[in-house]
């Protein structure tokens, strides 16, 4: 049996022992057999010593289990790394930042606590998966939708945490913002509810988030602080409509009025749902074959336009979505066409009204679900037949926060791709400015995982310069692996690292023995901060 | 299609469609009417049988799991309809294992899954496209692989059990296959908790 890092063999099996008695004997697990699935499926470190392993997991079944569990630890300064069902691959998955901690894997808290279909929000547990929350609307006929990430099997409130994001309307896509009110454990076994949470029976915990004083949901944002075991969501009340157009434009400069214009729609929710940028001169697969002829990204912009006029292709396109009434939706892409015209050659598809909910024949071709608010995992299906998409060892993803401009994204991805070439980094995946979350975009850059522990190696040094060098012209990441979660925080460096020290801070006066999810994101506990 | 067979796959010797060139080089060898003439293998834990509509040797696989009593659901590269129609229903109550012979994402996500409810992978082969147009396998038992009944060679050897060693075998590979197969079995571990 592994033994967490400065807890001795007897004081770690004293703990175990404590913890059956706490959650049963049955959800103790300590066995490599029964650790497995705590390994990150998608590690950049597999089989190196670097590579986090758990020491044990426990699976409580009640918040009051993860109390006594959490008093137990805290008494013994056993590390803990909490998690919901620990799919965020790519993210780190279910293992702990810190090797040799104890997982609290809270898959079993899966109950949906309440729903309010006239309030249109959900109170559920960190076990509760996309499919559980959209199987419990669909089952009771509630007239609401869900937002969910690509795969479905992830936990509502766990991608919330980590600051996930959808592609529904822009209200609920950005699943931290869409939350309101939690139940969280403290690392001495405390329990904290937020918002209106903290008023005893308070009728509207998961109707207004900040109660009063100061709103303290922010700290248990990818954080370390904390064990959130309820959460209220807030849920999508279903639209009656659907549209979705494509707007077209033939130059590489209208880039910028075009992200505009977008802009514009947006902020002022003539457009909901989530637009999707692309050129057919940014191919996604960063190796994927060209149509002969077609001119490369690196080509002169005259031959690209050029290629561009005579194939009757645009240069840039956005789709765009609208949900709400009929007659809505068909009057929001009307008045997206007219504010669009100011563009020279600008160009139209699609615009067709859909009623909700889609029938079978609507979803018939495409990518995917998630935009009506459907659960699903046909993301891993997607490129079971192509030479880069289907990676047996899993991806790692630079994920830099661009500005909303043209031209931010134009110097993104020179940037990124520069960068890439410099260090012949094994991208497989560029994608589209991602729109998730209003006001900035994402940019994912995804890396495949070789079986080569040193092509690896090489993958992680090119990895860190790309975080650095990203950093170094303004844009940060908004999530990493654990791996380089470190280097992520050390960019985020204002005035000595101030934001770093505050953390730590926080970090010492809420959790002074270090107990919970010890360097995740980039705090470390005192003892640990010491140590190094 | 969860839980019924597209009908252009429906027959006793579903494998065979497979690729029908490679089953008449198999009668010529002997090989296949000597594997036909065996009984099937004693019979195992029920398992339902995860193929991929899109794959011969998934559907070979599959007509050959089918030949030894196991219930086959189709699937199309995508788990979703399965996992939501049938399995995170069907395992809060009964773990029943689960086989293939599928793409990497398919095996990928219910291997997770399974995880997730006390299930475990009780056989992994891994069958690689090489430039060439063969196929590698990398098996964890010592079953002898043929180009003309590989799948359903690999078919018998899921079901039993897996040994401590691999095996390496090369054979040719067929038209449609993706670059990585996966043959795995899923099985549910001894006392296992939902």
């Amino acid at each position: 049996m592994r033994v967490p890092p400065g807890v001795s063999a007897a004081d770690f099996a004293d703990a175990i022992s404590q913890f059956k008695s706490a959650v049963g004997a049955d959800w103790v697990f300590t066995s490599d057999e029964d650790l497995e699935p705590y390994r990150d499926a998608y590690s950049i470190v597999r089989d190196e010593p670097e590579e986090r392993i758990a020491s044990a997991a426990v699976a409580p079944f009640t918040a009051e289990e993860v109390q006594a569990v959490m008093r137990i630890a805290d008494a013994k300064r056993i590390p803990v790394y909490p998690i919901s069902t620990g799919k965020n691959l790519g993210y780190g998955g279910a293992a702990p930042v810190l090797s040799g901690s104890v997982v609290l894997d809270l898959k079993r808290m899966n109950r949906i606590l309440e729903i309010d279909e006239r309030n249109a929000y959900v109170l559920v547990e960190p076990g509760v998966t996309y499919f559980d929350l959209y199987r419990h609307i669909q089952d009771r006929k509630l007239n609401l939708w869900i937002d969910c990430p690509d795969p479905g099997w992830g936990s509502v409130i766990g991608n919330a945490l980590d600051y996930g994001g959808g592609y529904t309307h822009s209200s609920y896509r950005n699943h931290f913002e869409a939350h309101c009110g939690m139940e969280v454990v403290l690392a001495n076994g405390e329990i904290v509810r937020t918002g209106m949470g903290a008023l005893p029976g308070a009728r509207t915990w998961q109707q207004n988030k900040y109660g009063y004083g100061p709103w303290l949901d922010g700290l248990f944002k990818q954080s370390s602080l904390g064990v959130v075991t309820k959460m209220g969501i807030w849920l999508y009340p279903a639209p009656e409509a659907f549209l979705s157009g494509v707007i077209g434009v033939p130059k590489r400069a209208d880039l910028g009025p075009l992200v505009d214009l977008v802009n514009y729609l947006e902020n002022t929710v003539a457009i909901q749902g989530m637009p999707v940028f692309g050129s057919p001169f940014l191919p996604i697969g960063f190796a994927a074959p060209q149509p002969p002829g077609m001119p490369s990204y690196d080509a002169s912009i005259a031959d690209q336009e050029s290629y561009a006029a005579a194939h009757n292709l645009p240069y840039w396109t956005v789709a765009v979505s609208y949900y709400g009434g009929a007659e809505v939706v068909k009057a929001q892409w009307d008045y997206t066409r007219r504010k669009a015209s100011a563009i020279a050659g600008v160009t139209f598809s699609g615009g067709d009204v859909v009623a909700m909910p889609p029938k079978a024949d609507d979803l018939k071709g495409a990518l995917s679900k998630s935009p009506f608010g459907i659960p699903a995992l046909s993301i891993f299906s997607i490129g079971a037949r192509s030479e880069h998409s289907d990676p047996t060892e899993g991806h790692i993803t630079c994920s830099p926060i661009v500005p909303r401009t043209g031209e931010g994204i134009l110097a993104a991805y020179d940037l990124i791709r520069k960068t890439v070439k410099q260090f012949d980094l094994p991208v497989s995946v560029l994608t589209p400015p991602i729109g998730c979350w209003a006001r900035t975009f994402v940019i994912l850059v995804m890396m495949a995982v070789s079986a080569d522990p040193e092509k690896n190696k090489r993958t992680r040094a090119g990895f860190r310069e790309m975080i650095r060098i990203l950093a170094a012209h303004g844009y940060g990441e908004y999530r990493t692996a654990p791996a380089f979660q470190d280097d992520v925080m050390a960019t985020y460096s204002f005035n000595n690292h101030a934001l770093l020290r505050f953390h730590e801070a926080v970090k010492d006066a809420i959790d002074p023995n270090g107990i919970i999810s010890a360097g995740r994101y980039g705090v470390w506990p005192k003892h640990l901060r010491e140590k190094t | 299609m969860i839980g019924g067979m597209p009908h252009e796959y429906v027959g006793d010797n579903d494998w065979d469609l497979w690729d029908r060139r490679e089953f008449m080089a198999g009668v010529a060898l002997g090989s296949l009417t000597a594997l036909a003439a065996e009984p099937a293998a004693a019979p195992s834990a029920p398992t339902i049988i995860i193929a991929d509509t899109r794959i011969a040797a998934s559907r070979a696989f599959a007509a050959e799991a089918t030949r030894m009593g196991h219930r086959v659901t189709w699937i199309e590269g995508d788990i979703t309809d399965l996992w939501y129609g049938e399995l995170d229903l069907r395992w809060r109550t009964d773990k029943i294992a689960l086989a293939g012979l599928t793409a990497y994402g398919a095996f990928f996500c219910l291997e997770r899954l399974a995880m997730d409810r006390g299930l475990r992978t009780a056989f992994r082969g891994e069958h690689r496209r090489t430039a060439s147009g063969a196929t590698l396998h990398t098996i964890p038992c010592p079953a002898v692989l043929s180009d003309a009944l590989w799948p359903v060679q690999l078919a018998r050897a899921a079901m039993g059990p897996a040994s401590s060693g691999t095996v390496r075998h090369t054979t040719r590979a067929t038209p449609d296959q993706p670059d990585l197969l996966v043959s795995w079995r899923l099985a549910p571990k001894p006392g296992a908790n939902a």
